[in-house]
């Protein structure tokens, strides 16, 4: 991608010409001078891992996708294509580190520990939230576009003031970069050195507007103007967003501040099981996004360490057939909120209007005949 | 001459005879080009009028809201989308500081133009931030004008009469109705003020507003059978608010029940009782009813429809004003007096 | 067997268009197969398959529209066939599962439609009921002013959980209007509020007056007014116009009429007809009393026949029912014809030409227990005559004082067309036949 602009401090930005890679697309590993020295560790097991949770992220995807088909959910926000630039820097985060998502973080929800009975229910229209979050360490999903980013900042400041070395992950989309909630949080965690991490998944598109909508610069110029330093990824690839996350992770805890990855990416789905795509893009793009699906690259990899993939490719399986199993269980047994739990956590106690208000409509449910 | 429409093809009607009738007239929004809007509202609009003219907005509320102030500064009347209720709040500032006071701090010598168009409301079994009735925060401000519709017919000429007005209008389009159908006959030219009675009746006044009306005609049809003539009265309008209607129907039934989607702390219900308790004091046989949603954050919507305004629990309030048998009667609560 | 419905597949929809089958019946499918292609408002989406199994049946045909919550797919997932199950899907919950479940079962509520939006919010597979309410057809309302489709029949009311006691429309409010304080206050102390004199503005009763009411010596209005209509509006009108117009002169004479009443008492004749036949034999003597003074022209119409005016008081005014041709009638004829007047003229039966064609009258103004009273001529009448109240009084008959069955009679006439001889010699006249009727035998 060519410049339109010039950077304030290139310095400030790695990947600009060409996205940080270290995996190639047929499975070779590419030497990054950047990236190399965060992956000395990452062995045949270690990618193993990486690779059993992408396909389990995909399952957990697919079938979420399957059940809002048949009526189970109401609504789900795919993430195909996305699994590597969520389980890299996921599988980089300590527990004790938060994550402060949108409402397509699946991948990190899953791999913080998400109890599946409780996740189903929020795209089932049961609840809104889907976890304890400070039992997972991970904000409720966010679904005003970039709110949360801001939350990251707040949480991160507040890490640095209480002398801790826990980190906050800010993850939000291409279109987020758009909201003044993202702008300003870039301001703040500038201004303040917050550790905060975040993580753009340019994914291409916000439901049908393609990027050059939001930006006429690589989404990692712009932090640049911050003074905050970027990375521009290979969001396809799992081991560069694992060691482009490693930095950040490490730099904030160090007091380095906050770092700014794009994860260059696609949304190989719908925005969610009520768009249509269609309507604004061109089977042949999805398709060559298709050809570089961040697991396939992985199998190859392995294949070529020489892993053996059948018994790999079986293990995955097993696993994501077990999530899957446990996903349709879930949504298709999942107990329905009660009427009266409306009226529950809006304050800390119960107020009198409220209390008054349940009673009133425990009494209304009453005087229809048949109930109760 | 009149065609049958759903509530989301006549409003996309309204935008198209604007576009053709005014060449000022451009629309900005998030997904409302190529897409045609995630409701498929403005559906074919950019193909026929451009992409200068029906403008795919970045994702940024408050900017989709600045910048066509700017715009109305040159003659531009811009029809902006924000795509769901829940998602006008970044725009607040731009809204209620900016757009609603131009007009009066430049004594009347520059104005906003401005249509702000919002899906609103629930029932559509959707997810949070996506069933809200934030009407009443804009009811508050002075300078805004902010208007309903309940049919499809409602949907095309008050939409047209916000784009041809002078003064920024919210126009909050029922989304639970979007693909209710109507005869449309375009016609047909509606203000922004004035409340309708869509239906007469002797006995108990009900007031609503949007997509609550047609739940209020139910009842009525529903309490024919018992022999209770309703009258329903669609507001229209919510702000200014058409309290002289209202008043003048209580003053013969002697009996109000308000009802809309939005909590019932600080809203139209509380507005509109009011007045009308300040203008017909004497002339009400019951103390007014209200059914709203609850003062709870909108709730998951598999328990939505207990928190929407229903049929049954409009005329239970219409019993309660009757001085009937309600489902209130012997209602103990603990603590209260 | 397993049935499934078609769920929203758009926050929601209504319905949606099966484009395309992949699957037929008889085949086999697995878990998230795609089967179909299905239009929605918003897009075309694949339908993967809720079940491993056989589809057994396929409800739809390709280009057929659905409705949202209606059956689209049978499956056979054990293998055996078998009946079709319910719509209900093994996934949902059971009404009773949940202490929630009732308000949003559609025979709980009652409505149909509130159903079908459930269903259409909701999983359809969970909302098996709904899909009646999806199959109705759609019908228009009118609600007095405008009307409404609604969708899944008309909308009624759900069972409340007592016995609904059938609604009374209140009385008409009266014009007075009071704050509620008062209004119990009045209520407390069971005092109509309509009832009480309203001090304030537009017909507001104050706390005063209910407190004044009853207690105080009558606070009667000083005065009201009532809006007049119809026969007393006529009345009014006749009766000014005849007394504005006509100089009228009366003239008294107490008359002993023991023996016409007698008379009355003995025979199927009422002393009223027996009245009549005196005063028709005195119009004979004195013809005149039955003609009519044009102002217009200063003629004097008069006429063939005496027509008899009676005059007859009903609920809605004052009536005089003529007795046309009264000269030729007998006494019991005059009885029969009086009667039928006065009923027919309480009935408001009387044909117009009954109502305008008298030239004399009769008020038997004695059944109000009055002794007489200067009568109104009927306009265009020259003569009225007030029959006072029959009383038993000392009377001298005879050369003694006994008591005598006494009555007043009264002539007011047109002095235009009468004087006071005519006119005394008249009631002369009718004096000395009801004093002694047998006199009728030599008129």
């Amino acid at each position: 991608m060519s410049l339109t602009m010039p950077a304030p401090d290139p310095q400030l930005a790695l990947g600009l010409d060409h996205p940080l890679r270290v995996l190639d697309l047929d499975g070779s590993r590419l030497p990054s001078d950047v990236l190399d020295p965060h992956l000395t560790d990452v062995d045949e097991t270690a990618l193993t891992n990486l690779y059993v949770d992408m396909v389990r992220v995909r399952r957990l995807d697919t079938e979420a996708f399957a059940l809002t088909r048949q009526g189970h959910l109401v609504l789900w926000p795919p993430l195909l294509g996305q699994e590597a630039a969520q389980v890299g820097p996921a599988r980089a985060l300590r527990q004790s580190d938060w994550v402060f998502g949108s409402y397509r973080e699946h991948g990190f929800a899953l791999l913080k520990g998400v109890d599946l009975a409780e996740f189903a229910r929020v795209w089932k229209a049961y609840a809104h939230g889907g976890w304890d979050p400070h039992e997972i360490t991970m904000a409720p999903a966010q679904i005003i576009i970039g709110a949360q980013s801001l939350h990251a900042t707040g949480f991160a400041m507040a890490s640095k003031m209480d002398e801790s070395d826990d980190v906050a992950l800010a993850c939000f989309g291409d279109g987020a970069t758009s909201e003044g909630d993202v702008n300003e949080a870039l301001v703040w965690a500038s201004a303040f050195q917050a550790p905060v991490v975040f993580l753009c998944q340019n994914n291409q598109y916000a439901i049908s507007e393609p990027v050059r909508v939001q930006s006429g610069t690589p989404l990692a110029l712009r932090p640049t103007g911050f003074g905050i330093p970027s990375m521009r990824v290979d969001g396809n690839d799992v081991l560069a967003m694992h060691a482009a996350a490693r930095i950040a992770f490490e730099r904030a805890r160090s007091g380095g501040g906050p770092t700014f990855i794009e994860a260059v990416t696609y949304r190989r789905g719908p925005h969610t099981t009520t768009d249509d795509p269609k309507r604004y893009r061109d089977e042949a793009e999805v398709e060559a996004w298709t050809a570089k699906d961040p697991i396939e690259r992985v199998e190859r990899a392995l294949a070529a360490m020489g892993a053996n993939m059948d018994a790999v490719r079986e293990e995955a399986r097993i696993r994501a057939d077990e999530l899957a199993k446990e996903l349709r269980h879930a949504a298709e047994h999942a107990e329905p909120p009660t009427v009266d739990s409306i009226f529950d956590h809006v304050y800390a106690q119960p107020t009198k209007r409220l209390e008054r208000q349940r009673a009133e409509h425990r009494a209304f449910t009453a005087s229809i005949e048949g109930n109760r | 001459m009149t065609e049958t429409l759903t509530l989301a093809k006549a409003v996309n009607a309204a935008l198209a005879d604007s576009l053709e009738g005014d060449d000022r007239v451009l629309l900005m929004g998030e997904d409302i080009g190529q897409l045609g809007g995630v409701f498929r509202v403005t559906d074919g609009l950019q193909a026929r009028f451009g992409t200068q003219r029906v403008i795919d907005a970045p994702l940024a509320e408050s900017a989709i809201i600045g910048t066509a102030i700017g715009m109305g500064y040159r003659g531009f009347r811009v029809v902006a989308e924000i795509q769901f209720d829940g998602f006008i709040y970044p725009a607040f500032d731009q809204i209620v500081a900016q757009v609603a006071k131009l007009r009066y701090r430049s004594k009347g010598r520059a104005s906003v133009p401005l249509t702000i168009r919002v899906p609103y409301g629930g029932a559509i079994g959707s997810v949070e931030h996506h069933s809200e009735s934030p009407e009443a925060y804009f009811a508050h401000t002075a300078g805004l004008r902010v208007v309903t519709a309940s049919t499809p017919q409602e949907a095309y000429s008050t939409l047209r009469a916000a784009i041809a007005s002078d003064d920024p209008v919210l126009f909050f389009e029922p989304k639970g109705k979007y693909y209710m159908k109507g005869e449309v006959d375009r016609t047909v030219v509606r203000d922004l003020e004035t409340a309708s009675i869509v239906a007469q009746g002797r006995d108990v006044t009900i007031a609503a507003y949007g997509p609550t009306v047609e739940t209020a005609m139910r009842a009525a049809i529903a309490a024919a059978d018992e022999g209770i003539e309703v009258e329903v009265i669609d507001l229209r309008a919510i702000s200014p608010l058409d309290v002289d209607t209202v008043v003048d129907s209580v003053r013969r039934t002697g009996r109000l029940v308000v009802a809309h989607e939005a909590p019932g702390e600080g809203s139209v219900s509380s507005e509109l009782i009011t007045s009308v308790v300040e203008r017909a004091f004497s002339s009400l046989e019951a103390a007014p009813a209200r059914v709203t949603g609850y003062d709870t954050p909108y709730p998951p919507s598999a328990v939505e429809h207990d928190y929407l305004p229903s049929l049954d629990r409009l005329l239970d309030a219409v019993d309660r004003t009757l001085g009937r048998r309600s489902s209130r009667d012997g209602l103990v609560l603990e603590g209260a007096r | 067997m397993k049935t499934f419905l078609l769920p929203d597949l758009g926050e929601g929809l209504t319905e949606s268009e099966v484009v395309a089958w992949r699957v037929a019946e008889g085949d086999t499918v697995e878990l998230n197969q795609p089967l179909a292609d299905i239009e929605t408002a918003k897009a075309v989406v694949e339908l993967p398959s809720p079940y491993a199994g056989v589809i057994s049946k396929l409800h739809a045909g390709e280009g057929e529209t659905v409705a949202v919550g209606a059956p689209l797919i049978e499956f056979d997932v054990d293998g055996t066939g078998g009946a079709p199950a319910a719509p209900a899907d093994e996934a949902a919950p059971s009404p009773e599962a949940g202490p929630v479940a009732t308000p949003e079962a559609p025979e709980a509520t009652g409505e149909q439609a509130e159903a079908e939006e459930r269903s259409a919010a909701a999983p359809a597979a969970e909302e098996p009921a709904a899909t009646d309410g999806a199959e109705a057809k759609p019908e228009k309302v009118q609600v007095l002013v405008g009307s409404i489709t609604v969708h899944g029949g008309k909308p009624v009311r759900a069972k409340r959980a007592w016995e609904v006691e059938p609604f009374v429309r209140e009385e008409k409010r009266g014009p007075n209007r009071a704050m509620p304080p008062v209004r119990k206050l009045a209520k407390d102390r069971g005092i109509d509020l309509q009832a009480v004199r309203a001090s304030g503005a537009d017909g507001l009763v104050t706390r005063a007056d209910v407190e004044g009411h009853g207690s105080a010596p009558v606070a009667a209005p000083a005065s009201t007014r009532e809006k007049v209509t119809g026969l007393r509006k006529h009345t009014a009108a006749a009766m000014t116009q005849s007394a504005l117009t006509v100089p009228h002169a009366a003239t008294f004479h107490q008359v002993d009429v023991t023996e016409t009443l007698a008379l009355a008492k003995a025979g199927d004749a009422s002393f009223l007809a027996l009245a009549a036949r005196a005063i028709l034999l005195a119009a004979k003597r004195w013809p005149d009393v039955t003609a009519s003074f044009h102002a217009d022209t200063n003629e004097l119409e008069r006429f063939a026949h005496v027509n008899l005016g009676i005059a007859v008081s009903t609920d809605r005014g004052l009536v005089v029912a003529s007795i046309d041709e009264a000269e030729a009638m007998d006494a019991s004829a005059l009885t029969a014809a009086i009667k039928d007047r006065a009923v027919r003229a309480r009935e408001g039966s009387l044909s117009m030409a009954e109502l305008t064609s008298s030239n004399i009258t009769i008020s038997n103004v004695g059944v109000f227990g009055v002794d007489g009273g200067i009568p109104i001529l009927n306009p265009g009448e020259s003569a009225i005559i007030a029959l006072g109240a029959i009383r038993r009084l000392p009377w001298e008959h005879e050369g003694q004082v006994v008591l005598r069955d006494v009555c007043t009679v009264t002539v007011s006439f047109d002095h235009r067309v009468l004087d006071g001889r005519e006119a005394a010699g008249f009631l002369a006249d009718i004096a000395a036949v009801l004093e002694r009727p047998a006199l009728a035998l030599a008129r």
